[in-house]
Parts: structure tokens; sequence; C-alpha cells
């Protein structure tokens, strides 16, 4: 609730010890981190469970290895930006023609409802059988598990217009055209940025699941082909990474999106 | 105050499913002139306001604005909302500059009249705020703004005071006064105020339980311009005594209606 309040009516955080909350959030991973460190280096045997520091040295050396970036890290951010893009076009898009059609909305609810019952990666062969091994699939598979999501939030966001806007709008005859990018689109960008948001870590767990069951390359594979070899070091240099990039393209990707968040002014 | 019909409606009925909500119901207002409507609670005057505004069609009966026949919302009208109808994601500047933005306006020149608009209602240091930093009264101002800017010859106001305290909503209405009486434009107003309707009103119209009709008629006794002070004369507080005695009867038929 915080969140949506403006700025200048949010209050100030308390403090623990003289730290504020976002200090904490700092304090406690690296508590995590040093538990792990000593948990690897005294009980449990550092093959199975490769310390923090090990990982980190790993990963720097992965990522200065020769054609690591551009084989496997590039073209897995590569697709997770081709499905998050088409996840929020088609999801926004999908949602629109719901908001303007009821009957198509009441036909598509019961789908939505249950969409996220059925294991979609189960639908992976099938993919690869008509669209064959490579990137197509994997972005199809993956917009499509991020896609509902956004849907659901953008028909939020359309039905948020309250009664005295639309008024408004119909008082000043404004065309469909006029109304989508005067009123409906920024009264719902809020809703909308939630969905995009919630759409990128579908679309990024999308990827790099489907690499880890099939592709040929790519930081999902990558970290498979670790596993089956016994390169626990590697794979756990992998995990590190994949970590560190979903976060950094969230916060990234997040921050873009609340400047679209009017609420948050 | 020029004679010319600005608005006229005759017979006008609305029905929602089973329920007669309005009419048949006849009214007229001339351009300069500031007729309000007062009624019981769902007597069908926001209806019926809508109806004038081509924001709904009656079912039966015809409506002209300016000698026209209404087919849908006019250009030259504005229509102020209870609620205030500001639009969050904009600044004061930019929800104020939106009705002539909607007409096609280029951005400086509609931005130029918005902040001369700003200044009419007395937010021009608020322009680049947004309406969540304003209080109800600052909000209603704006939307008023967003109205007057256009130049309207009709407004249309929906209870536009009714959320607000009882001091915001007489200075808002010497300033709606003011205004009204610089443009000169026709004025249809809904209150639940008696009293609001009869600091503003030429003429006021007092509607019955529903099906919402027009049960009388009160030519207001009170020179204008005017101002809130009015409201302390002998002839206010009888105009005031007369319409609650017209309203109260109906109020009661309403409330039955309800149980």
């Amino acid at each position: 609730m915080t969140a949506a309040l403006p700025r200048y009516a949010r209050p100030r955080p308390d403090r623990l010890l003289g730290l504020t909350p976002a200090v904490w959030t700092g304090v406690l991973a690296v508590l995590a981190l040093a538990a792990l460190e000593v948990l690897a280096r005294t009980v449990v045997d550092p093959i199975d469970l490769v310390p923090p520091t090990t990982m980190v040295v790993r990963t720097a050396e992965l990522l200065g290895t020769a054609g690591f970036v551009t084989g496997q890290v590039l073209p897995s951010l590569g697709l997770i930006a081709a499905a998050f893009a088409l996840a929020g076009v088609a999801g926004v898009g999908l949602a629109y023609t719901m908001w303007r059609s009821p009957w198509w909305r009441l036909a598509l609810q019961p789908y939505l409802n249950v969409y996220y019952a059925i294991p979609i990666f189960a639908v992976y062969p099938i993919l690869v059988v008509l669209l064959g091994t490579g990137g197509v699939p994997i972005v199809l598979l993956s917009a499509a598990f991020g896609a509902v999501v956004v849907v659901t939030n953008s028909l939020l966001g359309f039905d948020s217009v309250p009664e005295p806007v639309r008024k408004l709008a119909r008082s000043r005859n404004l065309g469909t055209r006029r109304y989508l990018t005067a009123i409906l689109l920024p009264a719902a960008l809020p809703d909308i940025a939630s969905g995009l948001r919630l759409g990128l870590v579908y679309a990024t767990i999308g990827v790099l699941a489907t690499e880890f069951i099939l592709s040929t390359r790519g930081l999902g594979h990558e970290i498979a082909d670790a596993y089956h070899t016994f390169r626990t070091a590697d794979m756990y240099a992998g995990i590190l990474l994949i970590c560190l990039l979903a976060l950094a393209l969230n916060i990234a990707v997040g921050a873009v999106l609340d400047r679209l968040d009017w609420r948050r002014r | 105050m020029s004679a010319q019909p600005l608005i006229r409606s005759h017979d006008v009925t609305r029905r929602f499913g089973a329920v007669e909500a309005l009419g048949p119901l006849s009214l007229h207002g001339a351009r300069g002139e500031f007729v309000s409507i007062v009624g019981p609670s769902g007597c069908g005057k926001s209806t019926m306001l809508e109806i004038v505004g081509g924001l709904q069609r009656p079912d039966s009966g015809s409506v002209f604005v300016a000698g026209v026949p209404l087919e849908g919302p006019r250009d030259e009208t504005a229509i102020v909302f209870q609620d205030s109808a500001t639009l969050p994601w904009r600044t004061v500047l930019d929800n104020v500059a939106f009705s002539l933005e909607a007409r096609g306006v280029a951005r400086d020149e509609r931005r130029d009249i918005a902040r001369r608009g700003l200044e009419t209602v007395g937010l021009a240091a608020f322009a680049a705020h947004y309406p969540a930093q304003l209080s109800g009264g600052m909000r209603q101002r704006v939307a008023l703004a967003r109205a007057l800017v256009t130049e309207p010859d009709l407004i249309l106001a929906d209870e536009p005071f009714g959320a607000l305290d009882e001091q915001t909503r007489l200075l808002m209405s010497d300033e709606l006064l003011a205004v009204v009486d610089r443009l000169g434009c026709g004025v249809l107003f809904i209150t639940h105020s008696i009293q609001e309707a009869v600091l503003l009103s030429d003429r006021i119209l007092v509607m019955s339980a529903r099906p919402g009709r027009i049960v009388d008629e009160i030519t207001v006794p009170l020179e204008r311009p005017r101002t809130s002070e009015v409201l302390s004369s002998t002839a206010a507080a009888e105009c005031v005594s007369r319409i609650w005695a017209l309203i109260r009867r109906e109020a009661q038929v309403a409330m039955q209606g309800a149980s």
C-alpha cells in the first residue's frame, strides 16, 4: 500500500540499530552469504557446495573466457528481451481486445483463470517438432508463459478508469484512438507496468528453464552441461551469474517502469 | 439577460429497465441564465443533466440546445461533475488544457489558455502540481477551470461542490458566479443544497420523486451580481423556506418509495 502513496505522503522509514531498512536488506544478504561460506568450508563437502567466494572467482573467470559472453550470456539475454517484448505487446494487445469486447472477454476469461495451472513447459517438445530447436520455440514458450500476467494486470488497469473520467471523455467527443492514448493507456499504465514487471520475471524463468531442458547454448544450457559433466564450480558460477543478471535486469527494467507509474509521484 | 433560448426540452422521459426514472419533463433555459434543479435523491436530476449534455439519449421527447436538436455531446457545452474527474497522471496545467487538446488546439496555445484559466480560479501557483497534491476544493477548481477555458455557451454542473466543506462550497459558489457573470453563458446546475441553489440561481426547478418531473419553478428574487453574503438576507431565507416546503413532501415520498 505504501508504495502507491505519493512520495510526499510516504512515511519515513523506521531505523533499527541506526540502520534503515534498505541497509538491513544488504546486511541480511551479506550475513546469508557469510553463513553459506562457513557452511561450505566447514560442514559440507566443497565439491557439493561451492563457497560463495569461489563462485565469484569462477564467475569472473567464466566471464573472461573467450566466447562465453558472446556464446552463452548474450544469446540468453537476447531471448529474454525478445520474449519479454512479445509478452508485453501481445499481453497488452490481447487485454485491449478483451476490454473492448465483453463477449470476447467472457469467452477467454475461463482460460486465463486456469492458465497457470497447466505446466506450459510440457508443450516444449511439440514446439520443437513444429519449429525445430533454436531461439524461436524458446521465445514463443517464454512469451506465452509471461503474457497472461500482463493480460490480467492490463485488464485491471483498463477497468480502473473512474466513471467521471469516462463521462468527461465522452463529453469531449474523444474518438476511440484519442481515448486510448489520452485516457485509457495513461490510466492503466501503473497496472500495465506491474504486469510487465512480472512478465519480465516469467520471461526470464521461461528462457532459462527452456534452455536448461533442450537448448544447445545459452546460460541455462551451460548450467545443465556443467551439472551433467560434474563441473560443480562452473554450475554454481552459472547459477550465481543467472541470479545476478536476473536481479540487475529486474532492477533496471523496474526503474524504467516505475517512471511510468504516476501513483508514485 | 438575453431572451434567446439556449436549452429547450419537451416531454423527455427515460427508463432503466422496468424503472421509470424520469419524466415526462420539460424545461428551458436562456443564455446568461443560471437555472438550478433541486429534488429528492434518485429523482433523475443527474439523468436529465446527462441528457442535456448528450451523454444519454431520452427514450422519448426532444432536446434542443442553441436551437439545434441534440444528437450527442456538443463542443460548446462544458460539464463539471461531482467528482472532479481530474486526470491524476497529468499536471494541473495539462488537466486544464485537456478540453482544448480534445479540440485539437496546438500545445503552446492551449497551455497559454490553460495558464489564464488557472489564474481565473486562483491556482496559477499550482500549475506543475499533480491532482493528488491538491485538496478536494482545489481539484474542483481545476475541473471548473477546465470547463471554462473552452469558453462554453452552456455549463452543466452535477453537484460540483457536493463533496466540499461548507466554507469552500461558499467560496467556490462566489467564484462560479463571478466567472459565469463574466462569460455570460447559460448554466444548468444540479444540487442537493437549497441554499446553494438560492445563492446561485436565477430560477430554481423543483423536481418530484421518481419518475422525476418539474413540480414547481421559483424565480429567485435576488439582484445579480451576488456573493454568498446575500444568503443572510430575508428574501433569501424566505426563498429557501419555500423551496424546502416543496421538497420536503417529495423527499418523504422518495423515502417511502425506497423503504
